[in-house]
């Protein structure tokens, strides 16, 4: 266990300030790189920027273990006038999450952009990723609501932009980002009519202030309205199964960069906020709120984890495989979420956590090798590992840990998440779940099969090592998959102090 | 609904006017095929929407819709149009039977939250009696200005603000990291051809970008008063500086203005931004807490007639904030327009055709 | 950390240091195999101090890690789990010697993999062994799945690949989708999963519960092959023989029913089993599994396949002991497993000596074999009378114990499975090395000429030998060689060498021994075999016209219905098993299939 309470990882002064200054550092951070005179600089800056938000969520952290709430006004104005954040268990887990993707990003990029991206355009792909990082950020911490929208739409845009990048090594970017362009501004402009709706209705945009009256509210149509709109557009956002058409383009085709972040990161801050709406602002007890949990999200998180699992195991590219293996496990974590137990809660958020460290393990592995290789299809891999071996092994430990194989935090990530289910009396979740895991060791190993056990084709070019730029932070993230599957108590704690503020005394 | 029947009529009359002249504009758009007709018709209907914001009393949007979307995204999508074909494919039907659908079903979910929405207007409705209200009462005592939607965006909700700013600056970006590099054909009719026809325009311009610059500054400064702020002056003066673009060549304008220094304005504004609210951190308040923006060092030497009475104090640091924010969304958001017009401006197809040889 | 706890250590970091050591001097052949015979020593000496300590004060306990609150990481020294330790690392000292002889003889690639893996796979085997509760049992049980997985498809061609999949697929399968859940579930019930003596389960549960764990956790462990999930076994066959020596006797088929052993004893305790009706339905399959396998052993001509269904059925065996209602049972089936594992590792090792030296692999080219190859026939004679469980080898023994504790807990069908499959048995395994003995060599045209060849030469001898002899061939090898010199001959001598004969079907082989013919020519014919089927699926009907008369322990009220738990295993089991087909047939696809089609690559909108 770690002793959050008496984590005091900052100086008061900036204690004070840090759940702002966790969002607008790398904020700053990005119009600095933005101004930076080459790219070495604005890498630096870059790490800078991220390492500083992850310092201000380590000393949020602490504040949250030790008050329970950590609220902070902007501007002077108290809400409902004002706009102020709010940050609980939950925040902190996906504050955390998001920051340290960032900061393991950040380290990456150093060497990835060089190959991948035109020297001319590094100060700028770096002040994206950070404002990319900000949006997150800003989206976790805010506790308004029209504010989240905001934040929504900052590491959006930052996105599609990086995404097109790709295009230097892969036209395909192209479409893909418009494609991730048309859908993300759908499921914004929803999310915002939703935002109007509720706005209508409650006359403000504190979450909590908006929670408190809609309590006390009857189920007006334009409240249920409201719902509606948000939830389709966070769907849309967290890549939910029917609406997650945009994501396997934009993942498989951006620089590695963007994919390594985005495939942490982004889905789960979307689902984070859909998290907060259906359980904390509006008030599960409410009879739609309720029916949407159980006939709509549980079961749409259900088929999306087996069908998407399933288009991965038929997928030829490896970085479509894990993208489509991204919306099926966003199905387990909605699944864990949809039980509405503590536990269920506390199981899904702890997969949230669990899949984020192994996507950005599996996609800064594999990025790391096609840096020198270029390489996109299954095939193109085979006998990777004999060029590339670091690289490959870490692949491997991360690809066990999706799959679930015992002494990796994949493994605990889906034992708690089955024991959840069991323990709400959900047999066909497990079910369910037992399927999509199985289809997911065969996509699992498919992947390893290509990189380990075939012999690379003759004449096919051959891949370099990554060079230790890359190795190190990759080795920090595979040993971190092992090192939780040992002892796995920080998430956990995490994981349930966030399931707590979620339901709090909600069964 | 207000209490006079006959300006009700008008205002009734007036929307229906409107949204019906909207409905068969979207209408034509979607049939068209002509690229060229459709964004002709979608700036006729961006300034048919400005004019219903008017009459819904809401200048400050009408405004920035009448700028944005009637002029400048008029001229960067005709930039747009020049690298592709000018007509668009007839999709066939079946592919337009899911997304019609999909409309139908949002109208469908529209019309039934309107059923339960309070009226236009309606003083009892949340919206106006809770958090409404309080602005409208609290407004003259926290920051001491007439206008109060101002005083909402640049003080009471300066995040937000901040964030859309955030959000310009990032398309900025994002344009000039897809487009913003490259060759460029300079937009400026050939030296050889300059005739009578041109001489017109040049001269008219001249006289014109130093009043459309004027009335930015008037629109940015004016914001505490009336409609107005750093958004609409922005992009005001974005298009005044497109306008010299347009007539003088594109070559002519990013001398003066170089791609990287709209690049670095742009970021400079959002960095003024949140700047300002970390002074006002450092001095001891919450961030872009303008009460605390002059140190009370600073604060002690202005003197007591100045501050006003008591029930009206701080309010320097509030005139001051919110002067120095717009100041920077004034920035990012004109120089932002800026890229973005130069990442589409002169991309023709003989410099895309370059391009791809390189 | 006291003696116990030490040995505990030792013994699971002694295999895990020797493979990252192995992996380390991968490239000394020489080295690397001599510090796998001083690791299996080792290993051999620690987990014979560990046996001799059982029993003596307070079982040794070692927690590693909590990964999560209530769960732990932890081992326990006691009696059954050392016993198995002990079994394993006895077996793998000989099966390490055994290998450095094969992989040399056949000049294998990737040998570092091989003893690597070999070693993780002891490793994991320690950890089975010793596991305090099912969740450390799970994690090595899973461990040992992915270590023996490079092994399977050591050869790496597609069948072995394919093979791989199958393994991997139905091994994994089952533990993610029954045994986890099982495991959970125990966790759930009773806020532990830990090994406790008498059963963690009783009293914490109700009927339907238990069933429902039982059946989860029994099929979950699908190393011990229990139909239908035994798939992956005789397909696994592809492997070299020290690997497939590995798969059936020291760990891996071991592990299944070792973890079935300590579920039945130590989860729910024979107490519990006896009122189960989930037991006595498990009961039944394994009588099933025990008969049906080594029906269909009795037709497989490849001798490994042959051992492989052979392992099916006696697995079964040791599941029926662990589900007897009686500790007895218990008892029998540790026995057994480990008798088995003795002639198991026999049997496959002289497969593989046969292999190594002849390049015979059916059983039909192995007449007269044993003339040239007395020692490694005779071994194969004794541990196939040790299988079968004729005097005087240990088979005995445990199955003595078995088909008693069996009649002891009026479990008829399982007694009578059990005697059906040893006599079955004795027409399977013991003819192999029978009819290699007493055939005249086999000079005609039915056997390869490759094995005829060899034997003519008559340097075939025991193991050891004809693996120095290999090595001294070039390249390619004795059969290339001596196929290569036949073909030459074979042109010399007669054309019609290859065309297969049209001779009248007689009784016997040519050239088979006149005793053999007597004793065994009458099972080859085919009316054999159709009498056979049909008097089992006359025992089937008979069974299931049993149910209609005989009462059993009422579940739900279906249960009253006539004939139900006849009606219900069949239609349980044909389930099971069609719901196989398509899965095996994914499993199976041609690997290259995402390379066929490259024109799809763009198709994302």
């Amino acid at each position: 266990m770690i002793a959050f309470e008496t984590l005091h990882a900052a100086p008061p002064a900036l204690t004070a300030h840090a759940p702002l200054l966790m969002v607008v550092a790398p904020l700053i951070a990005a119009c600095a790189a933005a101004l930076a005179p080459s790219a070495r600089v604005s890498w630096m800056i870059s790490v800078t920027g991220s390492v500083f938000a992850a310092w201000m969520a380590l000393a949020v952290a602490g504040e949250v273990a030790r008050r329970g709430v950590v609220d902070y006004v902007i501007g002077g104005f108290a809400p409902p006038l004002g706009i102020a954040l709010h940050i609980d268990g939950l925040g902190v887990m996906v504050a955390l999450l998001v920051s340290s993707a960032g900061v393991m990003a950040s380290l990456y990029s150093g060497h990835s952009l060089t190959t991948e991206v035109g020297a001319e355009k590094h100060t700028l792909v770096q002040s994206g990723f950070l404002l990319c990082q900000t949006g997150l950020l800003g989206l976790v911490a805010t506790g308004d609501a029209f504010n989240a929208f905001v934040f929504l739409e900052v590491s959006s845009i930052g996105t599609y932009a990086l995404v097109a990048i790709g295009e230097k090594r892969d036209r395909r970017a192209l479409p893909a980002a418009f494609n991730y362009l048309i859908m993300g501004t759908i499921g914004a402009t929803f999310y915002v009519i939703g935002i109007g709706f509720l706005y209508a209705a409650t006359g403000t945009l504190n979450m909590a202030d908006m929670a408190a009256r809609l309590a006390t509210l009857d189920d007006s149509s334009v409240v249920q309205a409201g719902f509606a709109f948000v939830v389709v557009g966070l769907g849309i956002k967290a890549a939910m199964f029917p609406l997650h058409g945009w994501l396997p383009g934009a993942y498989s085709y951006a620089p590695s960069l963007i994919s390594i972040f985005l495939a942490a990161t982004a889905t789960k801050t979307s689902i984070y906020l859909m998290a907060r709406f259906v359980f904390d602002v509006f008030p599960y007890g409410a009879a739609f709120g309720q029916a949407f949990v159980t006939w709509v999200l549980a079961p749409l998180a259900a088929t999306g984890a087996i069908v998407c699992s399933l288009q991965a195991v038929f997928e030829k590219e490896i970085r479509r495989i894990l993208a489509f293996s991204s919306v099926a496990q966003v199905g387990f974590i909605l699944l864990g979420l949809s039980l509405a137990t503590v536990g269920g809660a506390s199981a899904g958020l702890f997969y949230l956590g669990a899949h984020a460290l192994i996507k950005i393990t599996l996609f800064m592995a594999l990025g790391g090798v096609a840096l020198s290789l270029g390489a996109r299809r299954l095939g193109e891999f085979a006998g990777v590992a004999r060029e590339a071996p670091w690289s490959a092994t870490a692949f491997a430990i991360g690809a066990a840990s999706l799959a679930g194989v015992p002494l990796t935090l994949g493994f605990l990530a889906k034992w708690r998440l089955i024991e959840a289910a069991l323990q709400a009396g959900a047999i066909w979740v497990v079910v369910v779940l037992a399927i999509a895991s199985l289809l997911t060791f065969l996509y699992v190993g498919r992947m390893l099969e290509a990189i380990f056990f075939r012999a690379a084709p003759a004449g096919a070019p051959r891949a370099r090592e990554a060079p230790v730029g890359v190795l190190a932070p990759l080795w920090v993230l595979a040993g971190l998959n092992i090192w939780f599957g040992l002892d796995a108590s920080l998430p956990e704690q995490l994981a349930n102090s966030a399931a707590r503020a979620l339901l709090g005394a909600a069964p | 609904m207000t209490a006079l029947p006959s300006s009700f009529d008008v205002t009734l009359a007036l929307d229906i006017v409107l949204l019906v002249m909207l409905l068969v504009v979207a209408g034509a758009v979607a049939r068209t095929r002509s690229l060229l007709a459709a964004i002709i018709m979608f700036s006729v209907y961006s300034l048919i929407s400005a004019v219903w914001l008017v009459v819904m009393d809401a200048p400050d949007v009408a405004f920035t819709e009448a700028v944005v979307g009637a002029g400048v995204s008029t001229i960067i999508l005709l930039g747009a149009i020049l690298l592709t074909r000018g007509e668009a494919e007839r999709p066939d039907w079946r592919r337009l039977i899911a997304p019609a659908l999909a409309c139908i079903a949002v109208g469908g979910l529209l019309v039934f939250a309107a059923i339960g929405l309070p009226g236009l207007g309606d003083a009892a409705s949340p919206a106006n009696a809770y958090v409404g209200r309080a602005y409208l009462e609290a407004t003259p005592k926290d920051i001491g200005m007439p206008n109060v939607v101002t005083a909402v965006l640049s003080s009471y909700r300066s995040f937000d603000t901040l964030g859309e700013t955030t959000v310009i600056f990032a398309a900025g970006v994002g344009v000039a990291l897809m487009l913003g590099f490259g060759p460029r054909a300079s937009l400026a009719p050939p030296s050889a051809v300059i005739g009578d026809h041109h001489v017109v325009p040049r001269v008219a311009a001249k006289l014109l970008i130093p009043l459309v610059a004027l009335f930015a500054f008037y629109v940015q400064f004016h914001g505490d008063l009336g409609a107005g702020g750093g958004f609409q002056a922005g992009v005001i003066m974005a298009a005044a500086i497109i306008l010299h673009a347009l007539v003088f060549g594109l070559r002519e304008t990013m001398a003066a203005i170089p791609p990287r220094v709209a690049r670095s304005l742009a970021s400079l504004g959002v960095l003024l931004y949140a700047g300002i609210g970390v002074i006002c951190m450092m001095n001891g308040g919450g961030f872009l807490d303008y009460d605390y923006l002059f140190p009370p060092s600073v604060e002690q030497q202005i003197p007591g007639w100045l501050l006003g009475d008591s029930e009206h104090a701080h309010h320097w640091g509030q005139h001051f904030g919110i002067m120095l924010i717009e100041l920077g969304v004034l920035l990012t958001v004109s120089a932002t327009m800026v890229t973005i017009f130069y990442g589409f401006g002169g991309r023709t197809v003989e410099a895309a055709r370059q391009e791809a040889k390189q | 950390m006291n003696t116990g706890e030490l040995l505990i250590f030792l013994a699971l970091a002694v295999p895990l240091f020797a493979a990252a050591a192995i992996y380390a001097v991968g490239r000394m052949p020489d080295v690397r195999e001599t510090l796998t015979i001083i690791a299996c020593i080792a290993l051999s000496v620690i987990t014979i101090s560990m046996f001799m300590r059982v029993g003596a004060g307070d079982p040794p306990t070692l927690t590693v890690a909590r990964p999560l609150a209530g769960l732990e990481i932890a081992f326990r020294l006691e009696p059954l789990g050392a016993l198995f330790a002990l079994m394993a690392s006895l077996l793998w000292g000989v099966n390490s010697l055994f290998s450095v002889g094969y992989m040399r003889g056949k000049r294998e690639a990737n040998q570092t993999r091989f003893y690597m893996c070999f070693a993780l796979a002891m490793f994991a085997v320690m950890g089975i062994a010793m596991a305090a509760n099912l969740f450390t049992l799970f994690i090595f049980y899973e461990v040992l799945t992915f270590s023996t997985y490079p092994l399977v498809t050591h050869t790496g061609d597609a069948r072995a690949r394919a093979a791989g999949r199958v393994y991997l697929a139905t091994l994994v399968g089952a533990s993610l989708v029954l045994f986890l859940p099982g495991i959970i579930g125990v966790q759930i019930v009773a806020g532990s999963t830990a090994f406790t003596q008498g059963g963690l389960l009783p009293g914490r549960v109700d009927a339907t519960t238990g069933d429902i764990l039982l059946l989860l956790l029994v099929f979950g462990a699908a190393k011990a092959a229990l139909m239908p999930l035994h798939g992956w076994l005789p397909s696994a066959m592809v492997a070299p023989a020290p690997v497939s020596a590995l798969l059936h006797a020291v760990a891996v088929v071991k592990a299944g029913v070792f973890a079935i052993l300590k579920v039945s004893a130590y989860i729910f305790g024979p107490d519990l089993i006896s009122t189960l009706p989930a037991a006595t339905w498990l009961l039944w399959i394994a009588a099933g599994t025990i008969v049906i396998a080594s029906v269909i052993a009795m037709t497989k001509d490849d001798l490994k396949s042959r051992l492989a269904w052979s392992t099916v059925g006696q697995l079964a065996y040791v599941t029926s002991a662990a589900l007897l209602p009686a500790a007895a049972g218990l008892v029998a089936g540790g026995l057994h497993m480990l008798v088995h594992a003795f002639a198991k590792i026999t049997l496959f090792m002289c497969a593989g000596a046969i292999y190594v030296a002849t390049g015979a692999s059916k059983v039909s080219e192995m007449r007269g074999l044993g003339r040239s190859m007395p020692i490694v026939f005779s071994c194969f004679l004794i541990g196939a009378l040790c299988v079968i469980g004729l005097p005087p080898f240990a088979g005995m023994w445990s199955k003595f114990l078995l088909i008693k504790a069996a009649f002891g807990t009026r479990e008829w069908f399982t007694a009578a499975a059990m005697v059906i499959s040893s006599l079955l048995g004795l027409l399977y395994l013991a003819p192999v090395a029978l009819r290699a003995c007493w055939s005249r060599l086999a000079m005609d045209r039915h056997a390869p000429s490759s094995v005829r060849r060899r034997a003519r030469t008559g340097c075939c001898g025991a193991d050891d030998h004809s693996c120095s002899m290999c090595r001294a061939v070039p390249a390619g090898g004795w059969r290339r060689q001596l196929s290569c010199a036949n073909r030459g001959e074979g042109a010399m001598s007669e054309g019609t060498q290859d065309v297969a004969p049209k001779e009248k079907p007689q009784l016997g082989e040519p050239g088979e021994h006149p005793l053999s013919v007597l004793l065994f020519s009458w099972m080859r014919g085919k009316l054999f075999f159709r009498l056979l089927m049909a008097g089992l699926s006359a025992l089937g009907a008979v069974l299931i016209a049993l149910e209609v008369v005989l009462s059993h322990r009422p579940v739900t009220s279906l249960v009253n219905m006539p004939g139900f738990f006849g009606i219900f295993g069949f239609l349980a089991f044909g389930i099971a098993v069609l719901s196989g087909w398509p899965f095996g047939k994914l499993m199976r696809r041609p690997e290259d299939y995402y390379d066929t089609r490259s024109g799809e690559a763009g198709r994302d909108r």
